[in-house]
Order: C-alpha cells, then sequence, then structure tokens
C-alpha cells in the first residue's frame, strides 16, 4: 500500500465519524426526541422521513449503513494496534484514548443489535400495519412505531440497554470529535484543544439529555389498552 | 541519619533473550542522592536485601544533568531520566524497571536504536553537505527561532514512546518523537528543501496517521516539548500535502 493510500484509509476513518455518521447521529436523536411531545409529534418526523419512499434506501445505505461498516472496520483495525495503559497513566486524555476504544466495541454491539431490532425486524412488520386503523384512526408506520417503543422501553432493561449502548455511542461522537480537530490539524494549541473538548462535553450532554428525553417520552405515553387493543387487531409486531 | 537506608526494587535480566526477575536492594542514603547514586552503591556493595551476593546491576547512563537521555527508565512505573530523579523526592521502595517498548540489554540498560532509525526515516536533518561552500544560511525570524528551540531541545530519551499507547509490537508508530523533530526540520529554511520526504513518510504506516491523540507523551516529556502540538500540526500539513499528492500524481 502506498504512503498516499494508507493517510486518505486513515482519514476516511476519521472523516466517516463525524460526516456523515455524526449529522446522522444529530438527526436521529433529535427525531427521537420527539417522543417527548407525544405521538403526533413522533409519527410526524417519521412521515417525513419517509417521505423520502423509493429513495430512502439509497439514502441510508450512502449516509448510514456503507460509512457505518468503513467506520466499523477500519475502527477494528486501529483498535488492534493500541495497546491502552490508562491504569499506568492515569492522565484525563489517556482515559478518554481508552474509553473510545471501550466504547467502540460497546457502540458496535448496541448499533448491531438495534439496527437488526427495529430496522431489520420490526420496520417491515410496522410498514405492513401502515394504514390500517386502530380506534376509527388511520395508523402511519410512526404510530405503529410509537406504540410498540412505549410497550418496549416498560421493560427497564430495555431502558438500560439503551441508555447504556446511547452512552458508548454519544461518548465515542463527542470525544471523536475532539481528536477529529487534533488529527485534522484544526486545534493546535494544548488550550484551542482543551475549548474543542467542552464544546464536546456540551455536545455529549445535549445528545444525552434527548436520547432521555425519547426514552422517558415512549415510557409514561404507553397505554396498555390502546398496544392491546393493536395486537389483537393486527397480531402485534413480528418477533 | 547515619543508618537512613534506600530501598530500591530493580527488574533485572541476563541478556536480550533471557527471562526477566526482580531483586531488593537496600543501599545506605545520602543527602541529595539520585537514583544513578543509589544504583551506584549497589554496584559497591552487590548485595541484595536478603543478604545474597548478586551480580552488579547494569544500567546507561551519561550527561547527568537530564540532556542525554541515556538514563532513561521506569521508575516507580514512570518514564523518566534517573539522573534527575532524586530520591527524596520519590516513594519508597522505589521500583526501576528498564523501558518496556525497547529491547532490553541487560537488567536498566535498553537499546533506543530504533529511534535513530525513526529520525532518518524522517530525514531529521538540514541538507548542507556538498562538496563546495553553500554560503550564509537564510535568516530565521526570533518568533520562529523561539518555536523551533523548543523542539530542538529533544535528547531523544523515549519517555514519550515508552508512554504512548500506540508505540509497540503490533504499530509500526514512528511515536511523538520523531514527528516533533519533523515538524521541528520542515520549519528550518534549509531543513524544509526535505518537506516531502518527510510529509511523505508521514502519510504512510507508523506515521502521525497512527497517533491514537491519548497524549501522553506531552505530559511525560522531561523536556516539556508541546509534542501534541506539532503532532496536530503535522497532521495539518499531512493534509495539505496529500490533496497536492493527489492532484499532482
Amino acid at each position: 500500500m502506498t504512503n498516499l493510500n494508507y493517510f486518505l484509509i486513515r482519514r476516511v476513518h476519521s472523516l466517516t465519524g463525524v460526516i456523515p455518521l455524526g449529522v446522522f447521529l444529530i438527526g436521529h436523536l433529535t427525531t427521537n426526541s420527539m417522543a417527548a411531545f407525544g405521538q403526533e409529534a413522533f409519527s410526524h418526523k417519521v412521515e417525513l422521513i419517509h417521505s423520502l419512499g423509493p429513495l430512502l434506501p439509497f439514502v441510508e445505505a450512502a449516509m448510514i449503513f456503507i460509512p457505518l461498516a468503513i467506520h466499523i472496520l477500519l475502527g477494528i483495525f486501529i483498535a488492534f494496534t493500541g495497546k491502552s495503559n490508562a491504569t499506568d497513566l492515569g492522565y484525563g486524555r489517556n482515559w478518554a484514548y481508552t474509553l473510545q476504544r471501550w466504547t467502540g466495541w460497546a457502540a458496535l454491539a448496541f448499533i448491531v443489535y438495534h439496527t437488526m431490532e427495529l430496522r431489520f425486524l420490526d420496520e417491515p412488520g410496522a410498514r405492513a400495519l401502515t394504514g390500517s386503523v386502530l380506534n376509527g384512526k388511520v395508523l402511519t408506520a410512526g404510530d405503529v412505531f410509537f406504540m410498540h417503543l412505549a410497550e418496549e422501553f416498560q421493560s427497564v432493561l430495555y431502558v438500560l440497554v439503551y441508555l447504556l449502548g446511547g452512552f458508548a455511542v454519544i461518548y465515542h461522537f463527542a470525544n471523536g470529535l475532539c481528536t477529529f480537530c487534533m488529527t485534522w490539524g484544526i486545534t493546535v494549541g494544548a488550550r484551542s484543544q482543551k475549548t474543542m473538548s467542552w464544546i464536546a462535553l456540551a455536545t455529549g450532554l445535549l445528545l444525552f439529555g434527548m436520547l432521555v428525553a425519547a426514552i422517558v417520552g415512549f415510557r409514561s405515553a404507553y397505554d396498555s389498552a390502546e398496544y392491546e387493543a393493536m395486537r389483537a387487531l393486527l397480531g402485534g409486531l413480528p418477533h | 541519619m547515619a543508618d537512613k537506608k534506600v530501598h530500591l526494587i530493580v527488574k533485572r535480566q541476563e541478556g536480550p533473550d533471557s527471562a526477566p526477575y526482580w531483586e531488593e536492594f537496600e543501599v545506605p542514603h545520602t543527602p541529595g542522592m539520585n537514583v544513578i547514586s543509589a544504583l551506584m552503591e549497589t554496584r559497591l556493595n552487590p548485595v541484595t536485601r536478603d543478604g545474597k551476593r548478586v551480580r552488579p546491576v547494569t544500567w546507561d547512563s551519561g550527561c547527568l544533568e537530564e540532556v542525554c537521555g541515556a538514563c532513561s527508565m521506569l521508575i516507580n512505573g514512570r518514564p523518566r531520566q534517573s539522573c534527575s530523579a532524586l530520591v527524596d523526592n520519590l516513594e519508597q521502595p522505589i521500583r526501576l524497571e528498564p523501558f518496556s517498548k525497547f529491547p532490553v540489554l541487560r537488567d536498566l540498560m535498553v537499546d533506543r536504536s530504533p529511534m535513530f532509525e525513526a529520525l532518518k526515516r524522517i530525514k531529521a536533518w538540514v541538507p548542507v553537505d556538498g562538496t563546495y561552500a553553500m554560503g550564509p544560511a537564510e535568516k530565521i525570524d526570533p518568533a520562529q527561532q523561539q518555536e523551533m528551540y523548543k523542539y530542538s531541545e529533544c535528547m531523544t530519551c523515549g519517555c514519550c514512546l515508552e508512554a504512548c499507547p500506540q508505540y509497540n509490537d503490533s504499530s509500526a508508530f514512528v511515536g511523538a518523537s520523531a514527528i516533533g523533530q519533523a515538524y521541528l526540520f520542515n520549519m528550518n529554511p534549509t531543513g524544509k528543501t526535505l518537506k516531502d520526504d518527510r510529509l511523505d513518510e508521514m502519510m504512510g504506516p507508523g506515521g502521525v496517521v497512527d497517533c491514537g491523540n491519548a497524549q501522553n507523551c506531552v505530559r511525560v516529556c522531561p523536556k516539556g516539548i508541546p509534542l501534541t502540538d506539532a503532532i496536530a500540526a503535522i497532521g495539518g500539513q499531512v493534509t495539505l500535502h496529500a490533496v497536492k499528492r493527489l492532484l499532482r500524481q
């Protein structure tokens, strides 16, 4: 491999983490935090995404799955070139380095689970139910998903998985913003790097707040009678 | 005062291929002594704490004033020079180990030549050798002299590499010291004629792109060199360099 190719591969890993994956993460959490404002607000956002129609799979592939696969594969390679020593040299950034690798693995596990469950197992079901009538209301895919998630988040384990998995993803992104700026030579001095770490912390806290808002929104909106009616009427979701 | 003792725990190894083992020594304390003078006591009387007569401890040292880097070792787990490590400032027992990232030659003495190889790889020099006089060099702005001076203090001691999680057997990373030197020589008016060669190396496996931003290098550097500034600056230089390479190839 030429030096230039190696450079490009390393920088592609760095870039994909922010664009498009980081941008997607912000959008994804923004959409889901709408759950805090109720089913209508959430479904409206989902409909907005689904309005892409037949283009959606291509947008998903280009914006999420392909960059994600590249980021994961290169990330695994990078993880194996490092030997963490934060327990010997417990400096702040050394722990940040170590956590970046741990949260990388945790985020990988969480994203595989999360995507398999909601995108590949539940989504076809939700789409199949779209247009059905429940209590005189025509359901959208967003409505079905909302009710489904409201039920899922009743489980404390499910909430914990999402809090921990979400933390891993958000930490990995926020710390990645700091290292992105160092890697590309944007923040060169120690002071600008410190400032960037505060900005990243604020970004991370905001995103985590959105995650919590989404979970609280889903959890508190659960209406067992409505969900049972949906399950009885439509047989519920496939899994 | 007279019977005050210094307790040393030394990681020892006969040769490059033998297994390491630990030995403990108790040596008389003298005011103001450093780790090297404590080690010299074990040479005067190479008897372990439990009374066994052993081979004297081997270590490397040169200047004894923290400018050559030869006496670097792990002192209570921290990479630093044993000449400037004063016994009175250390917690006892004092644990001495050779650097783990370099081949051990004997006891506390390691082979630091990989660092020299890294300097050769990034052409850390000013190309002035020739068959005729090249005349006076270009003048350097005082502000830039100040910036360069910090990096010229590097003594290739290896502390930054010992502390670096990315510098290990499974990585080709050249480490912070070589990146700092690439930055220094890229600033030199004559040295910058080799800038493209240096940045080519910095793009490849083991170059600046392998940095993981753990920033231990700058924390442990005994000379306080702003190594992470150099890493980010070289990262920026390499980005522009890659664009140039892409568009001109």
